[in-house]
């Protein structure tokens, strides 16, 4: 949380939508000029120690991660592997950020219809023209309802993403803990 | 020179191999139905000795050719579920009501996105794939062209809007334009094809008001048969339908506009306008095409009642396309059998006649007319004819593609005859035909499929040894059949002849997971399966689990709360007798025991063999407790050998103890006497 606007953030971020009404385009010429004093202070507890991917260990050591979450990022093509299949990110190909975008709202999108029954990470596998969606569920709903859900989003993301998305689904009791920390 | 030599081998060896295929292309051909083509067969022989074998540099493959050469090297997977099912043990449906769900459930998804899509075109517009994919793209109300004129009708019509397409040419006609003719005549094809309705509308629900108009159902059909349980519902032609409208605004309606409108009224019943259209048709001097004439065949029996009144309307058709000059097609055909079924023996009579035409015009029949074929002479009410055996050697070896409408039903109808006829080897035949090339695509849908199998599992079950039935009830359940109760009681019987009763711990799991634990039928089925005989110590073990099993099962329902209960398991004499034998058999006399008082608390009576058995056992272990329990069960209930018992279990007693059966008896007779006082 910061106690006043750092003006490089607000200008990068957030100049574009305001300077479109007279009074936000007003503020900002105030908060550019020099003569508006500026003190940038931290009042927030520090957070460099808080790292992606990488989970805090409980006090009784009783958290438990899947297989996926114990490895930490750097492990990502030694002990595990992509979440994204696809060859965008290759040196020198095109798209490489409109994929990123498709997988974020996919993932969104699932997460937001598998409500809390989403064992695991999601796996997007792109091969030709295909989107191959890999999804593990929890035995919480019934299988018709499942198969609900799954025919509604093959057809919804398809036709968001336009092309064929396919779903490989597995059912697993409830969480494959892999450790516990 | 040893290269020259090994070319002009080569080419002597390629020679002889091209002349053999024209040699078997020309058996071929006159062995077939189609035998009278004009045999040109030895002319070109003698060319080809001259024209050298020319090999094309480029071959043009068709686009599915790589992925069917791809598809012939693999076999239908026996573990495996149907396609559209998501393959892992959750998700795979195990009974037939299942399977219905699952696929209905997972087609409602995909509606219901559908309606989301169709409802908020505005989040889907985006359209960035190359070239443009019109499926995924939302289907808008608004068209392009708003303002009247052919080039909008001809938009409405390429979207199938038919609505719209009526409105807007009836309002090009009111504003003082014309339509050119194809334009109206493609018009009215297509409203006369989908019953002036657009397609596709029966799952909109976006019109709820057009939904409240719909037809009441119709009571019965007055004439021909009912309606099957898993056929679609034909909508009915109306008086004053678009396609009525479009016609009678016609100033000169032409062949192809009466054609299109005879076809329409027949495919949506209302057959008997179709023949009064093709009299005034007739009256104006058009001639109609084959394929109206198919339509007015097919639909003979329902415009007239008796057999050989139907026969002479046929016959006045086939004559009428004779004078015009008309060349029958195959759907003439099987339209003129299709009817033939349904007029008993005139049709039995007149059908040789048909196929005699049909072989001289070479005309090659599909899978429906074979089907129609056997069942004129297959009717239900006479013994079973042995048609099908021609039939089968026509036909093997051979592979089909659809080409009517009846063709899914030669399957399921030639597996009936074989059931009637009582012959398995030719349902091997049968079976092996429709796996033969693509032929198993013709197996129908999916209650068709189901009906197949059940039959030809019923006939493997009756005729074939043990071993046998048990490698088909394993190829074909659950993958491509889920049993019904009697079909599973045919198993057990199968399996009781061949004596095989070590298969029914594997038969419980399958019940299981068909959902059948719970029909009383069979759960007294398998116990009496397993009951009837004495098997070897560790036979009866192994039934164990299943007997455990059964038993859990039957006093849950009895312990549930009364919703659950409801028609579903219950003890019974017998099921009870027999569970009392199974733990007595597998050396468990202790539980059998324990199953005495549910005699008397559900007043149910052991079956005398049952109790003598229990009485032996006990006398064996000289377990007077249990032994004293049995006998007053026995009495309580009235059986008629009582003192026999008595006389036995007293041979096996010390005087003390003699003394107290005695007072056991007393007991129990002088209370059974009362109570027949009381109700006396």
């Amino acid at each position: 949380m910061w106690f006043q606007v750092p003006i490089s953030h607000c200008e990068s971020k957030m100049a574009a939508p305001m300077a479109r009404i007279p009074s936000c385009a007003e503020l900002l010429r105030v908060l550019v000029s020099h003569r508006a004093p500026s003190r940038l202070l931290h009042a927030t507890a520090a957070c460099q120690k808080a790292q992606a991917g990488k989970y805090k260990i409980s006090k009784d050591g009783n958290k438990p991660l899947t297989y996926e979450m114990a490895n930490p990022p750097h492990f990502i093509g030694v002990r595990k592997s992509w979440n994204s299949w696809h060859t965008s990110n290759l040196w020198e190909q095109p798209g490489a950020a409109d994929r990123t975008f498709e997988d974020m709202f996919v993932r969104k999108f699932l997460q937001g219809t598998f409500h809390n029954c989403l064992a695991d990470e999601i796996i997007i596998k792109r091969r030709h023209n295909t989107v191959y969606v890999a999804i593990l569920l929890l035995r919480k709903l019934d299988p018709q309802k499942y198969y609900f859900l799954l025919g509604y989003t093959e057809t919804l993301l398809s036709h968001f993403l336009k092309c064929v998305v396919k779903l490989e689904v597995s059912v697993v009791p409830r969480k494959v803990v892999y450790k516990y920390i | 020179m040893a290269a020259s030599i090994q070319r002009c081998a080569c080419r002597i060896i390629l020679r002889s191999r091209i002349s053999r295929v024209q040699s078997d292309a020309r058996t071929l051909s006159t062995s077939g139905i189609a035998g009278n083509k004009p045999e040109t067969a030895p002319t070109e022989e003698k060319g080809s000795e001259d024209v050298p074998l020319v090999i094309p540099r480029k071959k043009k493959w068709d686009k599915l050719a790589v992925l069917r050469a791809l598809s012939t090297t693999v076999k239908r997977d026996p573990t495996s579920v149907d396609y559209n099912f998501f393959d892992d043990p959750y998700l795979i449906p195990r009974t037939t009501m299942q399977y219905k769900w699952f696929s209905l459930a997972k087609e409602s998804g995909q509606k219901a996105a559908e309606f989301f899509i169709n409802k908020n075109p505005q989040f889907f517009q985006q359209d960035f794939a190359e070239p443009s994919i019109e499926a995924f793209l939302p289907k808008t109300s608004t068209f392009l062209i708003e303002e009247p004129c052919e080039e909008a009708l001809q938009e409405r019509m390429s979207r199938k809007a038919l609505k719209a397409a009526t409105e807007m040419y009836f309002q090009i006609l009111d504003g003082g334009g014309t339509v050119s003719q194809d334009t109206t005549d493609d018009l009215l094809d297509l409203l006369c094809f989908h019953g002036s309705r657009d397609p596709g509308q029966e799952t909109n629900l976006l019109s709820p008001e057009e939904q409240e108009e719909e037809p009441p159902r119709r009571k019965g059909n007055a004439k021909g048969r009912m309606r099957r349980a898993n056929e679609p519902v034909v909508r009915q032609w109306r008086e004053g339908d678009d396609a009525d409208r479009l016609f009678n605004s016609l100033a000169e309606p032409s062949a192809r506009n009466y054609c299109s409108l005879i076809k329409g009224l027949v495919k949506y019943e209302a057959a008997d306008q179709a023949f009064r259209t093709y009299n005034d048709m007739q009256q104006k001097g058009l001639r109609a095409d084959v394929s109206t004439y198919n339509a007015l065949i097919y639909s003979v029996n329902i415009v007239r009642e008796r057999y050989e009144e139907r026969w002479d309307l046929i016959q006045q058709l086939l004559n009428q396309m004779r004078l015009e000059k008309i060349r029958p097609s195959l759907q003439t055909f099987n339209s003129t059998l299709r009817s033939l079924r349904y007029c008993g023996m005139t049709g039995r009579k007149s059908c040789l006649d048909v196929l005699r035409e049909m072989v001289h015009l070479g005309i090659e029949p599909s899978m429906a007319s074979y089907s129609h074929i056997l069942s004129i002479f297959n009717p239900s009410n006479s013994p079973p004819s042995q048609i099908l055996y021609q039939i089968m050697d026509e036909m093997e070896g051979k592979e089909f593609t659809i080409q009517d409408q009846d063709d899914g039903r030669f399957f399921v109808d030639a597996m009936h005859a074989c059931l009637r006829l009582n012959d398995v080897e030719l349902a091997y035949r049968l079976h092996k035909f429709q796996e033969t090339g693509e032929n198993w695509k013709l197996l129908g849908d999916s209650y068709a499929q189901s009906v197949y199998y059940g039959k030809f599992l019923n006939l493997i079950c009756q005729m074939e040894g043990g071993e046998e039935m048990w490698k088909w009830y394993k190829n074909l359940v659950p993958s491509v059949y889920y049993p019904n109760v009697p079909a599973i009681l045919n198993i057990l019987r199968s399996l009781e002849v061949n004596n095989m009763h070590h298969k029914v711990t594997d038969l419980w799991e399958d019940i299981r997971s068909l959902q059948h634990f719970n029909k009383q039928e069979l759960v007294e089925g398998i116990l009496e399966f397993m009951a009837r005989e004495k098997q070897t110590p560790e036979m009866q073990l192994l039934f164990m689990p299943v007997v455990q099993n059964i038993k859990d099962n039957i006093e849950f329902y009895y312990k549930a709360p009364a919703p659950a209960r409801r028609a579903t398991l219950s003890w019974s004499s017998a099921s009870l007798s027999n569970l009392l034998i199974l733990f007595l058999r597998a050396g468990e006399l202790k539980k059998a025991s324990e199953m005495l008082p549910l005699f008397k608390e559900h007043t149910k009576t052991p079956r005398a063999e049952a109790m003598e058995e229990y009485l032996a056992v006990c006398v064996e272990a000289k377990d007077k407790d249990k032994a004293k329990a049995g006998l007053s069960v026995a009495v309580h209930c009235g059986l008629p050998k009582i003192v026999e018992y008595a006389e036995n279990l007293k041979s096996a007693m010390t005087e003390m103890e003699q003394s107290e059966v005695d007072v056991i008896l007393n007991e129990e007779l002088s209370v059974g006497a009362e109570e027949m006082k009381t109700t006396q």
